[in-house]
Formats: structure tokens, sequence, C-alpha cells
């Protein structure tokens, strides 16, 4: 079949997986007890957290999906497979009784792991202007990290609603955009099952919030598009669509001092207004984050900030896609 | 949608210099550092030039951190004073 006929089908049905799951998943929390308070509402709501699992699950049924109909090699899918599985459990074990915020990354290296030891990647690194590159021995060690840092990248950039869904939605596309511009027809399948996942999981994700993500859905999340990226050869451009990802966790990391739990930080980035609005603080220990640095002009509304998060990832998006065509031969 | 321009603008625009540092960055590491060679040769000299070329770009690596490091605090603190 044509992959890319094949890709809008798996559109599709990771669409409807996570639309149709997502909601029993928010009942069945709900019902247990998992849930979290929505902080940036004068009512605080409980919300059903680990949510974003319904995106994993369905991930995990569109790449097996794809390994039965298209017949494609099995080790890649088998090493996406294991890296979204094996983040999505660090991530349930962080919402259950948080991990220590060192550990975290030293798992999440664990998830990335697939990648490297079934050999899904290859070392030949495209560089804009210069060409491809060779780093076998290098390569290994930058895809773990990477993978690291990007899936603890996207969880650092969730504290409103919708901007983990929104944001990621439009990297997932800017992925599918960069592929299909390369010519990789097959790379291009993943990418488009997890487009239509995380749309249906925005549907609910976004402002007002029916559901948490948690950090199982932000985790899982993230491995799955550090690993579709080093599978899919296009780790520049999308170091380049993640820089509000990156540069937001480098913030946060570089004003606080290192890897801390939410709780040891005692000075806040912003405040809730009794009209609703969320503003920045004037602290001078509070952490830098990329949501005080858009705020740093004035107030606004939760859903405006988010909004203004996913024109950033898009702008971004757009220079990975000039990287991209300086990389061309 | 309210996306008002002119922060947007202000935003994209550290976005910006965030991609000029890594475009120029790469380009420095891949073009002039990783072809650094010693003018002499030795039993060494391998090891030398590897290392060189680690150190270099570990220091390419921190001053990006540091030129975005000082912008975001440079950009955070006008906005703020400028609203006040």
């Amino acid at each position: 079949m044509d992959h890319i006929i094949f890709s809008g089908i798996l559109f599709g049905v990771s669409f409807l997986v996570t639309f149709l799951t997502t909601p029993l998943l928010a009942r069945m929390n709900k019902r247990l007890g998992l849930t979290g308070t929505d902080v940036h509402k004068m009512d605080k709501p409980r919300i059903p957290e680990m949510c974003g699992l319904a995106v994993a699950v369905s991930l995990i049924l569109s790449a097996t999906i794809a390994a039965i109909v298209l017949q494609v090699e099995a080790r890649p899918i088998v090493a996406f497979v294991l890296c979204i599985s094996i983040a999505a459990a660090i991530g349930i074990a962080d919402d259950l009784g948080p991990l220590s915020p060192r550990l975290k990354p030293v798992l999440t290296a664990v998830a990335a792991s697939p990648v490297v030891l079934l050999g899904t990647y290859s070392p030949y690194m495209a560089i804009p202007f210069l060409g491809t590159t060779r780093l076998t021995i290098i390569y290994p060690i930058l895809v773990i990290a990477a993978i690291a840092v990007l899936a603890n990248a996207i969880n650092m950039m969730n504290p409103f609603n919708g901007a983990m869904s929104g944001t990621c939605s439009a990297l997932s596309l800017a992925m599918i955009v960069y592929l299909m511009l390369l010519g990789r027809t097959t790379e291009m399948i993943l990418p488009s099952a997890l487009l239509g996942s995380l749309l249906a999981f925005h549907w609910y994700n976004k402002y007002p919030a029916k559901v948490f993500s948690g950090n199982a859905g932000d985790l899982s999340v993230g491995a799955a598009i550090g690993a579709l990226t080093v599978m899919g050869r296009i780790e520049v451009p999308m170091l380049i669509a993640m820089i509000p990802h990156i540069t937001n966790a480098f913030y946060l990391l570089s004003s606080v001092g290192g890897l801390r739990e939410r709780r040891e930080m005692p000075y806040r980035p912003t405040r809730l207004l009794e009209d609703g609005r969320i503003e920045a603080t004037e602290d001078g220990k509070a952490p830098i984050t990329l949501s005080r640095l858009i705020l740093a002009e004035g107030a606004l509304r939760e859903n405006e900030i988010v909004n203004i998060m996913i024109a950033m990832t898009i702008a971004s998006s757009l220079l990975g896609l000039l990287t991209l065509l300086f990389m061309r031969p | 949608m309210t996306l008002m321009p002119s922060r947007l603008a202000s935003l994209i625009a550290l976005i910006f210099f965030v991609w000029l540092s890594i475009v120029f960055g790469l380009f420095i590491v891949f073009r002039v550092i990783f072809e650094i060679s010693l003018p002499w040769q030795s039993s060494l000299t391998p090891t030398i030039v590897a290392v060189l070329r680690v150190v270099l770009s570990a220091v390419v690596g921190v001053t990006w951190l540091l030129a975005w490091w000082k912008l975001a605090n440079v950009y955070l603190w006008r906005k703020l004073k400028t609203h006040e």
C-alpha cells in the first residue's frame, strides 16, 4: 500500500482510538482518585490525571498495525514501542509517587536505550551547509542523551491546559512535512499516527481542560518525538523546531541551579490574578521560564499564553524547515 | 485567537537569535574545530587533537548557553520594568 495513503489511514485510526479511550481513562482515573488540581483556575477544580496514556496506547496500537499491514522491518517498530512503553511506565511511577528529580532523567535515558540497542539509527548526521558527518562513536551517546532531554523538556513545557498537546501537535506536523520533503514516506507513518493521537487528545486537554496528560503522557509523547526524530534522521531540523521547549527547560534548570522538584522551588514564576488572568512575578529569585517571558509584557488568560506557545513552536518549526532546505543536496 | 503581534514578534526574535546561534555554532564546530590538526606528528598527536576538539566544541556549547541565558535575563527584566 502507498505509504502516504497508509499514513492518512493511521492518522484517522490513532485519532479515533485516542478520542474514544481518553474519556474512558478519565472516568477510570477519577474513580481511582487519580486527579490533580488545576491551579490556574479560580475554583481550583480536580481534573483526572495520567490521561495522556491514551496517546501512548494509541501509538503502540498504530505501530503494531503498521508492522502487520505493511510488513516493514520489525526492529524500528519494536524500538519505538519499547521506548514509549518504558517512558510511560516511568511517567506512571512519577505520577503515583514523585520520583527524585535527579533520577527521572536517568530513567528516561533507559527509555531511549532500545533505539540504540536495536541499532535503529544512522550515525551519519546531516548538518546545514556542511553535508553529512560521520559520528560513529559519539552518536549512540548523543541519541540516549537527546531523547532523555527532549522527553523531560516536553514534560517541563506543560504548565497550562493544552500546552503539551498543542505544541507537540505542531512538532508532529513539522516532522511529517520534513520527512515528506526528504521523500522518506515510510518514516512518515508513525509521526502521522502521533499527530492524529495528539489532536484528539488536545480536544479534551485544551482550555478549560477536562483531562491532564500527566507525566505518563508527557514523557511518552517526548520519547516518541525523540525516537521518531532519530529514526527519521531529521535531528537538526527537529532540534530547531524544539527551540521553545529546549530553551524553557534550560532557563528553568539554570535559574533554579539544577534538577529540582516543583515543591523544592519556593518562588513561583507566575501567579493567578483575581480576574482569572495570569501574570509574571517580579521576584528576582523566581525561576525564568518561557511562560514568565511571555507574561513579562503583561497578564494574559491561560488560553492566550498557550496560543503564544503554539505560535512560537510553529515559528521555530518554520526555521527548522529553512534549516532543512540548507541541508538538501 | 488573541496573539498580540508585538509580544509575539519579540518572542520570535528570541527564537531567531537562538536559531542563528545554533546554525553558526554547528558551522564553527564541524567546519573549524573538527578540521583542527597539529603541525607535528607523534604517538600522542591523535589523542591531543581529539581532546582539543571536544574541549573547543564544549566551549562553543557553553558560549551558546550563556548567550541564551543573558538574552533571556535582559529581555525579562527590561519588559517587566517597562510594564511596571
